[in-house]
Order: C-alpha cells, then structure tokens, then sequence
C-alpha cells in the first residue's frame, strides 16, 4: 500500500458526492467516476484500487514519497496528484480509495475561489490538458505518437460535435487538449525524472484504466444529454413533464403533446395510433397513396427518370448537375448563360444528394426526377404534417388540429397543384403552414431566436420556390417591424432580412425582371382557361386534379363565420379544452386581412398577363398568367386557421357572463354546425380520389388522380448520346423538329435542362455560331465545302443531331446526305444521326487542341459541366506542322469571361478576337484545370455562411431551452 | 362585423374580376416581334445523276463488252425562264463528273442554253451539277445509239435527281430478255436500298435486292433477273434508307439472234389516282402496264388522248388489277399515231408504256419505254442531239389532261438560236412540235395541266430506233427554313 484517499463530497452538502479515487482513459481524460453533486447512496463504495486519488486528504508513505521524488513540477496544480499515483503504481505499490473515509472538499481551484487570475473555465481546462499531459508522459515511449494522434483527433471531433450542439465554450474548452500535444518537453523531462524508478510493466496496470466500452457510453451520455428534447412527432414522455414543456415548445422546434393522457393507453405504439396528427398523416398518405396510384411506379429510385408533363420538363439530372447549373458563373441547358439562377436549384440539389446517398438505395439515374415525384406523390402527407404542427399556434386541442391538417391536405390548391406537377406550389403548400405559425409566434413575446430564424428559413425556402409568397411574407415582416414593439421588431427583422441575404445573388435579376417575383417553377399558366371567379372564391384554381368546387363552401363559411367570434373582448376558454393563448382580436383581423389578400391575389392572377408563351410551344403568342392557386392558399390558410380556433375555442359555459354564454352557446351551435360540414366535405373530397379511382367516374368528379397529366418518364435521349454527352468528351446533341417551314433546334448536353416550367426568358439572342451550323446543316447550300455542316457541328462539340418527326420529313432527307452524318437510329420519332469527328478524332469534344493552324491535334477530357475539366495535357509534339497550339472550347465567347483556365499553374488568357475561347499553351505539358468560378464568388460565399449558421441557430437541438431542461 | 366584411370584400373581388374588361398586360416590354415567313428563293445548286453504261459495273459479273453513252447538260435559257423570275446576278457553271469520281470531262459551262457534253465508257454515272445562278433550270440527257448487232438500239434517259423512293416499269420474261438496274448514290454516306418487285400474281417473294448497301458516291448495277427472273410484267420499287438514290432501269432484248432493241426506264410518276403518259407514238405492238402499289385492288378506267381529243381502247378501256400486283394492257390494235394514255384508277397506280417498231417479224426492232410523269408546273427541258448526231429525228409531244392548256415551247438550235412558240392544247387531247436540230427544248406552261415527253428516232437500213423519255418538272427555287432556337423541349 503506498497512497490511499478518502470518498471526497462537496462542501456545502456532505450527502453529494465529488470524487471516489480517479479513472480515466488511455487518453487521460476522466470517466467513470460519479457526476459532480450525485447524491452519494453508498453507489461507489465498492471502489478500492484506482488509478489515483486526488491530492485532498491523500495519505502517501513518507519513503514511498521520498522515492517517488515527490509530485512532479511538469504539471503544476492540476493533475500532479494523478501522476504521483501513476508513478506510484509504476514503482509497485497500491494506489487505494477508502470510501469510509470521507472529507468534503471546497475544490477551489476549479469554482475560481483560490485565484482571482484562474477563471474556472479557465481551471478546467487545465485539468484536462493536464490530464493529456500525464498520459503522454506515462504511457509507453512508444505509444506516445498513436497517442498524440488521437488526441488530436479526438478533441477536433469533440469540439465540432459539440458545436453541432452548440456548446461552443466546451468546444473550445476541448480543442486545448490540443495544447497538450503542443508541449512534447514537459513529458520528456516527467519522463526523465521517472527514470529507473519502473518496477511494474505498463500493461499490468490495464485494469485501472476505464475500458474502451465505458469510454463510448460517456460519449454517447453526454451527447444524448446535450440533444436531450429534441422532438420527434408525437412522442411526450410523462403528463407532468408534458404540461411544462408544452408551456415553453413552439411549432418549427416542438414535440407534440397529445390527447392521449387517460392513462389508459397500452403502450407507446396503440398511443400513436390513436393520435389524432398521426391519424392525419395516415389518412393524407392513404389519399396521396389513392391520388398516384397510376404512377406508383415512377416512385422506385431504380426506375431512375421521376415523371414528366403538366409543368414538368422531361430533363435528367442529377444533385451534382444541379448545384453546378447554380453555383457555376457559367452555367444552363444548351450553350450555358451567365444569368443567375433560381434559387430553389440549390434546394433541390440537397434533396437530390440525399436521394443519392441513401443506404441500400442505388442512386438514380436522375435523382431531381425521382425526388420530385417523391416530393409530389408525399405532398398530402406531408402538408397534413405541417399543418398539424403549425396549428399548434391556433389551438392546442388535437381533434381540431387533425381536422385543419386534412382540410389543409386535401384542398384543391394542393391537388390541382399536385396533378400539374407544379412542384413551386406544392412545396409552398407544404412549407405555408410552418411559415404562418412562425409568424404568429414571431409577433408574441415568446418566440425564441431558433423559431425565428427557422420561420425565416422557411419562407427563404418557400421563396426560392414561390417568390411571390417571400414577397408578402416580406411585407408581413415589414408590417410587423414597424408596428411591433420590443424584441418583436428584432425578430421581424431577422425574417426579413434573412430570406433576402439567402436568395443572394438571385435578387439581381428582379432588377432586370420585376415580374419574376410573381411567379416561380410550375407557377405559370401557359395555356387553358382558369376557374369562374366564384369557383376561385371557393378556393377552386381548377385544372388537373380537380374535384366539385361547391366540396369546399363549408370551408369557407366555417373560417369567415369563425371570424366573428373573437371580436369582441371574449376570451377564449382557460380549461377544459387545451387551448394555447388566447387569440386577440387583432389576430382574427390580421386572419381577414390575410383572407382577402389571398382571396385577391387569387381572382386577379388569372387576368395579369406576365409573359407570351414562345414560338414553337402549344399555344405559341398566348398569354402566360399567374397561377391562381398562390393567393387562394394563403386564404385558405386564414380560413382555416380562423376555424381552427373557433373549433377548439368553442365550450359552452366557460364564459364569465350569461350573455356571453349565450353568445357562445349560439355561436357554438352555428359554427360547430358548420365544422361538422367542412369535416364532411374534408372527408368526401378525400374519399372523391378513391371513388373516381374504384369505380372509374372520373368524368363526374374530375378528379381521377394525378395520371391525367403527368406520367412516369420514359428515356427522351438516345442513350449513345447520354453516354457520350456524360463521357470525357462531353458531346451534346442537336434536337431538330419542324414546324410549318421553321426547323426548331436545340443543344441537349451533360448540363441539367430546365427542370419545371417557368417564365420564359427574354433578350436572349440565339448564338451566331451555332445558327450558322444549324444554317449549314439544314440548308445544304455550300457546294463548294462539303464538310461545312459537320465541321460547324463538331466545333460547336456536337456529337449527334436527331430530328424529331416522321422519316419522310424532307429534313430527314438532307441530314441522311449531308457529309459527315451517319444514321445510327430511328426510334419513337426521334432519328439520330452521329456526327463524324473531325479528321483522326474519335468523337466531337468540348475541349480541344488545336495548332496555329486550326487543324485538330487532339480531344482533351472535360470532366465537368461547360468545359470544367482537370487533366494533364503531354508536351507538344516536335512533330506538329505548327507551333503554337491552342486550346479552343466549344462554348460561346461570353464563356471566357467567366472562366478560370489554368495551366501548369499559370493563369491563361483568352485569346481576343476569337469566335470561340481560344486559349494560347505553352508547349510544355502541365496539369490544365477550367473552372467557372460563381459571377459574385464573395457573395456566395456569404450566402452560403449565412445558410450555414442560420441553420446552426435555427436547428432545434441544443437549444436554449434544451440547455435548460439537460 | 368581420364576416360581413371579408364576404363583402369577396364579393366585390369576385364581380370585379367578372367584369374586367380585359386581361393586364404587365409584358408589355415583353412582346416578341412579327414572325418571320420562310422567303422562296432560287436553288443554288441542282444536281441530276445520270446513269453511265448500264451493261458496265454489273454486280458480281465481270464487263463482258464495251458500251459508250454521251451525256449532254444543259441550263435553261433565260427566255424559257417562267415570267416574274427575278433576274440572276452573279456567277454560275454546270459541270459534269463522274460517279464514283474519276473520267475526263470538259470545263463546267458558265451560260445559259449551253450544252456540256461528255462520255462515259466506264462503269461510272455522271453527276450533272448546276451551281450558282445557272443552277435553276439544270437538265441532262443520256444517250447511246448502237447501230447494229445484238444491242442496236437507241437508248435515252432524262437523267434525274435523286429520291428515297422511286417506281420503274420496263422488261419482260420473254427469253433474252435483260433487265438491269443502276443505283447510283450520289451522297457522301452509304445508303441502304431495298428492291421490291410487283409482278403479275403480287409482289415476288425474294430476299435477294434486300438490304442492298449502296456506298457513298457510288454506283452498282443489278440484274433484275436474281429477283424477279420469270416475271412478265415486272414494276419495280426502290425504297432507300440513310440517303437518296439515282435509278434507272434499262431493258434489253435480244430473241435468239434477232436484236429486239432495248431502252432506259427512268423513274415514273409516284403513285397517283391518275396517270398520263403523254407520248406513246404507236405503231405496232405496244403495251401499257399498271401496277397496284397498295393492298387494294384497282378498277382502272384507261383512255387514250389523241390531237383529236379522247378516244376509248378498243376493248372498253375499263380493267380490274389485284392489289400489290400489275397488269399488261394491250395497245396494239390502236391505229398508228400519236398518242397519250390516261389512267385513272380509284386507288394509287403507277403506269408506263412500251411501243415497239418492227419492220417485219424475224426483223430486228427496237423497243421503247414512256412513263407517266408529272404535270409541268414551271419548267420542264430536255437536251437534245442537236444537229451533231446525224439522222435523229426529235419530236416534242404534248399532252393536255381534262382542260386545254397552253405552254410556251423554247428550243435552242446550233449557235445558241433561241426560237419560242405559244402552243395551245385542246382538253384531253395531245399535240406534237417537231424539234428539228435543236440542243435543248424547254416547255414553260402558261395555263392548264401539261405533260410532255420527247420521241427520238431514227430510221437505218434496219428499221426504226426509237426512244421516249418524259420532261420532268424543274425546281427553279426552294424556300430556306427558318431557324428557332428553343429554350426547353421534350
């Protein structure tokens, strides 16, 4: 026995404990011992030897410390009583705890009570670089390099994790360890001092140190500790805990309380059933399930191609593709442009990248496709969902909330919207509700930063795809700065001000374009006559996926009669009901405003003609208008909103006079009247896509799912020309139809289409040199030059021209005897020829290397979209008929300007004056990167900064009130 | 209050919008201006393909005996132009080479009326190219005359442009009977034909003219035989894929020792409810064969025109073909004379007549196929022997379908003498203008439907050679596409 300690509890109550001897890891970081303050139940009397004991009331041996050489000046105050009791077990003698022995202990150093310098931040931090220190000074020599390595490692991954949860002060508190490592020569000189003294082997003492399974565990604790409360749907833990969390959680961050609190329930699972959201959920899925029936197959990721009509294009894609058609300064279907692109790209590359990933799952062969059909076939679903959890902030009873969520679901906005694969609607539709509630907390004094940087999150999303819903949410933020008081107006900034700095660049364009705020992807009607203006009074847009518009009157009625109940200074019942805050006045009146502004936008949309639609579409000069589903879902949201609150505010009785309870029985009658009619009508419309489904009536109800318009895609490119359009050489196809005596032409490449149907852009002139190829193709006047159409064609990087028409089409004729086209197919209309490379090329290329003299010398691999590449290019041959080669990129000039061509890191110029990007290369070989860096490359980077950490403060875990509760 | 208020308010957006004028028009900036239209204008380069020696480049046969054919290209001359066309700047030639490339040929010609001329002995066609502004109005002639032994005959054939699908009537099944079949690719890439034969009982079922792969510029010679080799009365059918093709369909006969003559068969008429071969000079054995090209079968009315007006075929004139099959129709007992035969049949027909001139039997004779053409819309031209072939005799036949018609008749005589003349033709009735030593005819109608064919002959100490060939309608211009490029597609 050479050192022994007492049971250490805190000062102020000797019940709690402190410490019970030391263990720690191979790391040296402490573990295993009891929690400050544990209540001390004889739980670690067990305890006997240990790896050390701490300084207070130690009791060593005189000749054991004398031998020993004392504590070790290397680590100072913290720790040195750890390294005395390794060294002590390193020289063969018992390092024992006596639990019976007790001592309170003040720990001064750590609470900053014995210096005023040492913080106890400050102090802690020491401990646990002392710690480190003491492993590495007292493990083997030669496990101190793998040591340190972890070290470092770990504390890297600690301090990130922790900044997820944000704890940032512990992650920095944990990145010190890294100091630790930093000094390697107070190990050495600790590990000097022990020389000669070792009579144990170091793996003798294995037992002493925590086991690598308790290391885990501690990790996994303290993470579930630090995450403890974030919520999932439906899932409370006990009444008690329920009715305090309920006071403090907010929709965007919340859980859920449930009706289910009889106590009667079995189990978590038959609780869950009988939730009334959960029920909701269920029952949109059964209705999503019933309205894409005919397309259930377009959902399998292996089908790889997602669904196409309505306003879906028929255009493969991927996460990759997509990101790059937004983040890259050049960038588009076709020859490219350098106008900034949509914002919702960006949101549709993330989903996409997920599709990807997916365990088990093969990526898709167009994941945009597949996660649209996703996003479309789960739209009622999930907006029950959301309005679920957004009805929260009307009422906290489940039944009224279920009942809005279905309502919400099964509105015509939302089906009409779905079956037109007018994907901009049906993510706003999904996201209004989480949008509304984030609002209406943002206006009380309780939202918390996190709600209200998600709430901005969310209309920054449901801009990017709606930019006419940002508009208004926009001018709601705007009211509420200037009309709100306090922190309000702070939080009304933030939602203001966020989704603008998120849609970054973008916002340049509405400069140039105003009328692109009106209107996004799938938010455009190109053709067909819109509802009667009655039927859009009823919430009724019409189009695909429309049911009788009279389904939804009670709707309606229920939300405008709702809105007289709070107008006068009534509150709402305190009891019984499980209602949340009293809805004021003003809000029902902010409720009807809403209602007509919708209602407004909605009957005005069908008459604002904001484009033609282009020659060659279906409808060619016609109007394009605004889609009238945007407004009539915001009316709806008010609507039943209004009713919401009217159905759970309702409980006869509960007011404080007798006229109010009359009033309220009265209203209570009428409205509950109505709200068992806008249930039936709820429960008919979402009954009406089975019925059409079963019994095939889908010319009475009109509703006969979503296979009216869209349909699974089938491949719409050759594959040899997808294969070589994705291939090193990157080629692109040249799609020909004709119309009348005009040959419609355009590029198909690697680079991602337009996904959904938008407002045609305008001023864009077609590229000379691509019209004069086409010219040359189609109009084979150049005698004199036979090869002029196939050279025009392959300096453009043309691989292939198809046509797309019958093979009698005298078009056909002329490409099948135009020099250098070679028919390779003629399948379901479309006729592909290939275009012969260039001299002794193997294929048309995007890249190339020319001579002085423009004669080919070989292809260069791209490896991305529009020229990106990174590949090594030899020396030039000695054999060249010319010197200078050149490397020429089949892109339009306007490319050079925003790309980045490197050689041999060295910066290249384009060569002025030439019809392409022509770039001059040094006759050494070197390693050649293009790139095409964002137009506004610091805005970006702001932007995407400012995603990153309003999504870190938006996100639920961690949280301040979570922080409370752990 | 709060109701009433949004009812109100929703009511009053709802009749506003019922009563709104008109639509907003927020794109006003936006509107795109009027469309353009497609400008005719003139060709710029023609191109007909004539087809060389027939008896040389047999497919898998050796060239067994020598043949010379002489090729005469010609471009319109400006007062045979159709009135209102514009007035041609700049420069142009007409050039003739060869199929697959090679031979000697003379310098292009840069005017008007003037006639290339070249010959071919090789197994090569020759590719009569029209460029610049003598391109519109580009015809040739190929012509052999072998005067004695067993190919005497007097061969010519309008040379013509290539096309994906093309109809040819001529040959028999008598013994010694030999047809052949040149295709000429005159494009840079290979082209796939398929060969079709219809014959008396349908279509003659063989794998062999298949899948036949022509390649790029250049030419092969079939026998018709390896398809259709007992058929009497043969149509043939040349369906091309990955290009167009030239064809032309040369009949020979030779019965024992006693040369029965032979002729080229260019393309016909596509198939049509009514066909008019507009010369069918009879005098002796003739015949007219009509083919069903669809499943249906044919009541096939026939009529002959003559400068007397219509006349019916001594037999009724009124005959039923098979679908997918042919038909001979005899002539023969017409009186001598200057014909056209009318076809008219309520489903899709092709036609063509051979008129034969036989001195007396055992004679040697000589045979000549006229096919139906098309109506001469704004030019048709043929060139001509002109006064340096000694003893031909050319003769222009007009024939005027259902109403009379009027046509302008250019010819070109040695020296470049330009002589026009207004002919009239009554309704369904024929007239002939002798063409004396002219280089080249040209026929610009000015009213009413006409089709025209060119009778060559010659009278040896034999007998009478004889040859038709049709005026094909010119093409002086062509409209250019319009180019739209296209932000989205399917």
């Amino acid at each position: 026995m050479g050192v022994a300690g007492p049971k250490l509890t805190t000062w102020d109550d000797p019940s709690r404990l402190l410490e019970v001897g030391q263990q720690i890891t191979r790391s040296g970081t402490r573990v295993g011992g009891p929690a400050t303050g544990e209540p001390d139940q004889g739980q670690h009397d067990h305890r006997s030897d240990v790896l050390g004991v701490n300084t207070s009331g130690m009791l060593i041996r005189n000749e054991v410390f004398d031998s020993l050489g004392g504590f070790d000046p290397a680590f100072g105050q913290f720790r040195d009583d750890l390294d005395l009791c390794w060294r002590a077990h390193l020289a063969g003698h018992r390092v024992v705890v006596v639990p019976k022995a007790r001592m309170r202990e003040a720990a001064a150093s750590t609470n900053g009570q014995r210096s005023p310098v040492l913080s106890p931040a400050a102090a802690r931090c020491r401990d646990r670089r002392h710690g480190r220190q003491v492993a590495l000074a007292r493990c083997s020599p030669y496990a101190v390099p793998a040591l340190a390595l972890w070290i470092i490692l770990a504390s890297l991954g600690s301090a990130a994790a922790l900044l997820i949860v944000k704890r940032p002060r512990r992650a920095w508190e944990v990145l010190g360890d890294i100091g630790s490592v930093l000094k390697p020569w107070r190990q050495i000189s600790a590990r000097r001092r022990l020389r000669g003294a070792r009579r144990v082997r170091r793996r003798d003492l294995r037992s002493l140190f925590a086991p690598p399974r308790a290391t885990l565990h501690h990790a996994l604790d303290t993470i579930g500790e630090m995450t403890e409360g974030t919520v999932a749907f439906g899932s409370p833990r006990s009444t008690g805990d329920r009715a305090h969390r309920a006071q403090q959680l907010e929709p965007g961050s919340v859980s859920d309380d449930t009706g289910a609190s009889d106590g009667q329930m079995r189990g978590s699972a038959y609780r869950m059933v009988r939730h009334p959201g959960f029920l909701a959920v269920m029952v949109g899925f059964v209705l999503g399930a019933v309205t894409w029936r005919s397309l259930l197959g377009a959902l399998i990721p292996t089908n790889g191609l997602g669904i196409t009509g309505g306003e879906l294009l028929p255009v493969s894609a991927d996460a990759a593709g997509l990101w790059h058609a937004w983040l890259d300064g050049w960038h588009g279907p076709g020859l490219g442009n350098a106008l900034e692109a949509p914002a919702y790209l960006p949101v549709m590359a993330a989903g996409a990248w997920v599709l990807e990933h997916l365990p088990l799952v093969e990526a898709p062969a167009s994941s945009v496709g597949v996660l649209i059909a996703w996003l479309l076939a789960l739209a009622i679903p999930l907006s029950a969902w959301t309005a679920y959890l957004g009805a929260r902030v009307a009422t906290r009873a489940p039944w009224p909330r279920a009942w809005a969520a279905l309502a919400w679901a099964s509105l015509e906005t939302l089906t009409t919207a779905q079956a037109g694969g007018r994907l901009g609607a049906v993510v706003a539709h999904i996201l209004l509700p989480l949008v509304a509630a984030g609002f209406a907390c943002a206006a009380r004094r309780s939202a918390s930063t996190s709600v209200t940087l998600g709430t901005a999150v969310a209309l920054g999303v449901t801009g990017a795809f709606n930019p006419l819903l940002a508009a208004l949410g926009a001018v709601a933020a705007l009211a509420l700065l200037v009309f709100g008081h306090g922190d309000t107006r702070v939080r009304a900034a933030l939602i203001l001000l966020v989704p603008i700095g998120l849609s970054g660049p973008w916002i340049l364009r509405l400069w140039d374009n105003p009328l692109m705020l009106l209107t996004g992807p799938g938010l455009t009607v190109w053709e067909g006559a819109a509802s009667a203006p009655w039927q859009l009074a009823l919430l009724h847009p019409g189009g695909p996926g429309s049911y009788p518009a009279l389904l939804s009157a009670p709707i309606v009625l229920a939300g405008v009669l709702a809105m007289a109940r709070f107008g006068g200074d009534i509150r709402a019942p305190e009891s019984r009901v499980p209602t949340s805050r009293a809805p004021t006045s003003g809000a029902m009146t902010a409720l009807a405003l809403l209602v007509v502004t919708g209602l407004a936008v909605g009957v005005a949309s069908p008459h604002l003609v904001i484009g033609l639609v282009p020659d060659g579409q279906v409808g060619t000069g016609g109007p394009i208008t605004l889609w009238a589903g945007t407004g009539l879902d915001l009316a709806a949201l008010a609507l039943i909103a209004a009713a919401a609150v009217s159905f759970s505010g309702t409980s006869p009785g509960l007011s404080t006079s007798a006229s109010g309870r009359r009033h309220h029985r009265v209203a209570f009658v009428l409205v509950t009247a109505i709200n068992g009619l806008a249930a039936l009508a709820v429960v008919a419309s979402a009954g009406m896509a089975g019925w059409s489904g079963l019994s095939g009536l889908s010319g009475w109800s009109g509703w006969s799912g979503v296979g009216q318009v869209l349909a699974a895609r089938s491949p719409n490119i050759p594959a040899v020309a997808e294969d070589q359009a994705d291939g090193p050489s990157g080629t692109r196809l040249l799609v020909m139809s004709r119309d009348a005596d005009t040959i419609d032409y355009r590029l198909v490449g690697r680079e991602p289409g337009k996904v959904i149907r938008d407002l045609p852009e305008t001023g864009t002139a077609p590229d000379p040199l691509l019209s004069a190829a086409v010219g040359r193709t189609v109009d084979q006047k150049d005698a004199a030059l036979p090869n002029a159409a196939q050279d025009a064609l392959a300096d453009q990087g043309v691989g292939f021209v198809a046509f797309r028409g019958a093979v009698t089409e005298p078009l056909v004729l002329t490409l099948d005897a135009t020099a250098g086209l070679t028919r390779l197919s003629s399948n379901q209309g479309l006729i592909l020829w290939r275009v012969l490379p260039r001299e002794n090329a193997v294929s048309s290329s995007r890249l190339r290397l020319v001579d002085a003299g423009g004669s080919l010398l070989q292809m260069v691999a791209v490896t991305g979209d529009h020229g990106r590449t990174d590949v090594s290019i030899g020396p030039a041959s000695s054999g060249v008929r010319t010197p200078g080669r050149r490397l020429v990129v089949a892109e339009p000039a306007p490319w050079a300007d925003h790309a980045r061509v490197r050689f041999a890191g060295r910066e290249l110029a384009a060569v002025t004056g030439s019809e392409q990007p022509t770039y001059v290369l040094p006759s050494d070989g070197g390693q050649l990167s293009v790139t095409l860096p964002p137009t506004h490359q610091w805005w970006r980077w702001g932007q995407l900064g400012l995603l990153v950490v309003v999504l870190f403060v938006a996100a639920p875990a961690g949280s301040k009130q979570q922080r409370r509760t752990s | 209050m709060r109701p009433l208020a949004v009812v109100a308010a929703g009511t009053g957006l709802v009749l506003g919008v019922t009563y709104l004028p008109g639509p907003i028009n927020l794109a006003s900036g936006n509107r795109p201006g009027p469309a353009a239209k497609a400008q005719a204008e003139l060709v710029t380069q023609t191109r007909v393909i004539c087809p060389g020696p027939e008896a040389l480049g047999i497919n898998g046969l050796p060239d067994s005996l020598a043949q010379t054919v002489s090729v005469s290209a010609v471009s319109a001359p400006a007062a045979s132009l159709p009135s209102g066309f514009p007035a041609l700047p700049g420069a142009g030639s007409l050039a003739i080479s060869g199929l697959p490339s090679g031979g000697e040929w003379a310098g292009p010609v840069m005017v008007r009326g003037q006639v290339a001329f070249g010959q071919i002995s090789a197994p090569r066609s020759a590719l009569i190219t029209g460029s610049g502004t003598i391109a519109p109005g580009t015809v040739a002639t190929q012509r052999s005359w072998t005067r004695a032994g067993n190919n005497r005959s007097l061969v010519t054939a309008a040379c013509t442009p290539a096309a994906t699908s093309l109809w040819l009537i001529a040959g028999g099944a008598e013994p010694g009977r030999r047809e052949r079949l040149v295709l000429t690719n005159p494009g840079p890439n290979p082209v796939t034909v398929d060969i079709s034969v219809l014959g008396v009982k349908g279509p003659i079922q063989s794998q062999n003219g298949r899948g036949l792969v022509i390649g790029g510029y250049a030419r092969t010679v079939i026998l018709l035989d390896a398809i259709a080799g007992s058929e009497r009365s043969p149509v043939v059918h040349v369906a091309a894929q990955g290009g167009e093709i030239a064809a032309v369909l040369s009949d020979t006969w030779l019965d024992g020792v006693v040369p029965r003559g032979g002729d080229d068969a260019v393309p016909v008429a596509a198939p049509a409810l009514e066909q008019v071969i507009a010369s069918a000079p009879v005098q002796g054995r003739a015949i007219l064969r009509v083919a069903v090209t669809g499943n249906r079968e044919a009541v096939v009315q026939l009529r002959t025109l003559t400068p007397r007006g219509p006349k019916a075929l001594p037999a009724g004139g009124v005959t039923r073909v098979a679908g997918r099959s042919t038909k001979d129709i005899d002539l023969g007992g017409l009186a001598p004379g200057a014909y056209a035969v009318q076809v008219r049949s309520d489903v899709p027909v092709v036609a063509a007549a051979m008129v034969e001139r036989r001195r007396a039997a055992n004679a040697p004779s000589d045979l000549a196929w006229s096919v139906a053409s098309s109506p001469i819309s704004t030019l048709g031209g043929m060139a001509l022997p002109g006064s340096d072939v000694k003893g031909l005799n050319a003769r222009l036949d007009l024939a005027a379908a259902q109403e009379p018609a009027s046509v302008l008749v250019t010819t070109v005589g040695a020296g470049g003498r330009i002589s026009t003349k207004e002919i009239a033709i009554a309704a369904d009735s024929v007239s002939t203008v002798p063409l004396d030593a002219a280089t080249s005819v040209w026929v610009t109608p000015r009213s009413g439907l006409v089709r025209a064919a060119v009778f060559t002959s010659v009278n040896d100490i034999g007998g009478v050679l004889l040859s038709l060939t049709p005026l094909v309608d010119l093409a002086l211009t062509t409209t250019p596409w319009l180019l739209r490029e296209q932000q989205q597609g399917p």
